[in-house]
């Protein structure tokens, strides 16, 4: 569905509309975005994604394809695996020249308030980034609480939530930026962050909390500070 | 003589002139966050680095680089380089990778002149390759007759031993604590050693959120002792 509000600006908003309450099991989810070149394109998400008690499990396979100087940002509500559930998701996003990306992902413990804390079954996410086929960037999130616990050292650190933020562009030396989004996001409380810069297009951020909201509200204020830079 | 012994010696030789001694792989914020404050935590740190992450990192690119350069399959070695560089997502432990990996080829170049370290470094010149230390380091062990398992073991040895030096000059620890720590952590290296004979692939560059957060806060700590 449409959303875009200023039907002059240079973005086109999606929000991707679905009837089911969230992804069930053996469900199986297909995405596939090519962004023309020049196009500038704004993937929204309706609600949290609900992960729901599986058995077998479910998977979801993302493709994204960017044209020359084309630009993608996609900032999906926080996941919630619920009890047993079982979720595979791969993403594969693929760049050419001159394009723009943001990109995040949060995943949260489970359903904390009816306390569903890290008793999902497994839950692993992969995205790559391929600039013009070569991979660049590989993140690869497993979590199986019954396993790995998942509150040692080097992982969870005693927080429940993570938060993970991609930015990547070619036409712009980003690294100059980190200092204005770590001043920022030091104004949050209970929060544990690292904001580093692995080559000069790229910033990766990692969050770790206790709070969906407040991560999800920390990476639209991060992708809304970048915007206002590009401007 | 124990050619490949000694061979073995010389690679996981911890005072090998690379600069090892120069990287905590984020202990050192951990050491000032007060998280790493005497053994048990430092014990918990190494074990965690060993079984959480160079498993699934710098261990398994090892054993397929090793297995590539016994296949003479320099195509492999490229993509394990590429995907070496984009799973090391800190820029300080990307960058220590680079310089220990690029300080190992320069020692062990002229005493190897097959399975590819000539070509790899030809790759990193041309740019075709970022250069690691640990696909360095198997593409020497595979040119020196050491065994994968013993190669495997010899450099979760090599870390360990760099994370323990590490800690008992940073929290501080006495001497005796530090060889405690090693030596309870034999049984863990030999298990690891074998789990990464053969990697699972699906889990390679498996994230581990503090670890990384961490490293990154390291780049932005008011003093340090360390490069990463």
């Amino acid at each position: 569905m449409n959303i875009t509000e200023d039907k002059r600006g240079k973005d086109l908003h999606l929000m991707l509309m679905s009837s089911s309450p969230g992804i069930l099991d053996e469900d199986e989810v297909e995405i596939r975005i090519d962004v023309g070149e020049n196009c500038s394109f704004q993937l929204h998400t309706q609600s949290y994604q609900r992960l729901f008690n599986m058995q077998k499990g479910a998977t979801q396979n993302m493709q994204v394809c960017l044209q020359n100087a084309a630009s993608f940002t996609y900032l999906p509500h926080p996941s919630v695996p619920h009890q047993n559930s079982i979720f595979i998701t791969n993403s594969k996003i693929y760049l050419d020249t001159n394009c723009k990306l943001i990109w995040g992902e949060i995943l949260t413990c489970g359903r904390k308030l009816n306390k569903e804390i890290f008793k999902f079954s497994k839950y692993h996410s992969t995205t790559e980034i391929f600039l013009r086929n070569k991979l660049i960037l590989k993140e690869n999130l497993l979590m199986q609480p019954l396993f790995i616990n998942p509150n040692l050292m080097g992982k969870m650190e005693g927080y429940t939530h993570q938060a993970s933020f991609i930015y990547y562009n070619e036409i712009m030396h980003i690294k100059s930026l980190s200092d204005k989004l770590y001043d920022n996001l030091l104004t949050e409380t209970e929060i544990d962050f690292g904001i580093t810069s692995p080559s000069i297009n790229l910033l990766i951020i990692r969050i770790l909390g206790l709070r969906a909201e407040q991560l999800y509200n920390c990476l639209k204020r991060i992708a809304g500070i970048i915007a206002a830079s590009n401007k | 003589m124990s050619s490949a012994l000694l061979n073995l010696l010389h690679l996981t030789d911890p005072t090998l002139p690379i600069g090892g001694f120069a990287h905590s792989a984020g202990l050192e914020t951990y050491v000032q966050q007060g998280l790493v404050k005497d053994s048990v935590t430092a014990k918990l740190f190494v074990e965690q680095m060993l079984s959480q992450n160079l498993c699934y990192t710098d261990a398994a690119f090892l054993s397929l680089a090793f297995d590539a350069a016994k296949k003479n399959d320099f195509k492999k070695i490229l993509l394990l380089d590429d995907e070496c560089s984009a799973v090391k997502l800190p820029a300080e432990i990307r960058n220590a990778s680079n310089k220990l990996g690029m300080r190992l080829i320069k020692i062990f170049m002229p005493l190897t002149k097959k399975y590819f370290l000539d070509s790899y470094a030809d790759a990193i010149r041309s740019r075709k390759a970022i250069g690691h230390y640990c696909i360095a380091f198997a593409l020497c062990a595979a040119a020196s007759k050491i065994s994968k398992k013993n190669a495997l073991c010899g450099f979760y040895y090599n870390a360990a031993v760099g994370y323990v030096t590490n800690a008992v000059k940073l929290i501080p620890l006495s001497q005796q604590n530090g060889q405690e720590i090693l030596f309870s952590l034999h049984k863990l290296i030999d298990d690891l050693a074998g789990r990464s004979l053969k990697p699972d692939e699906s889990l390679i560059g498996l994230c581990c959120t503090g670890f990384d957060i961490k490293s990154m806060q390291h780049e932005r700590l008011y003093s340090r002792l360390y490069m990463s």
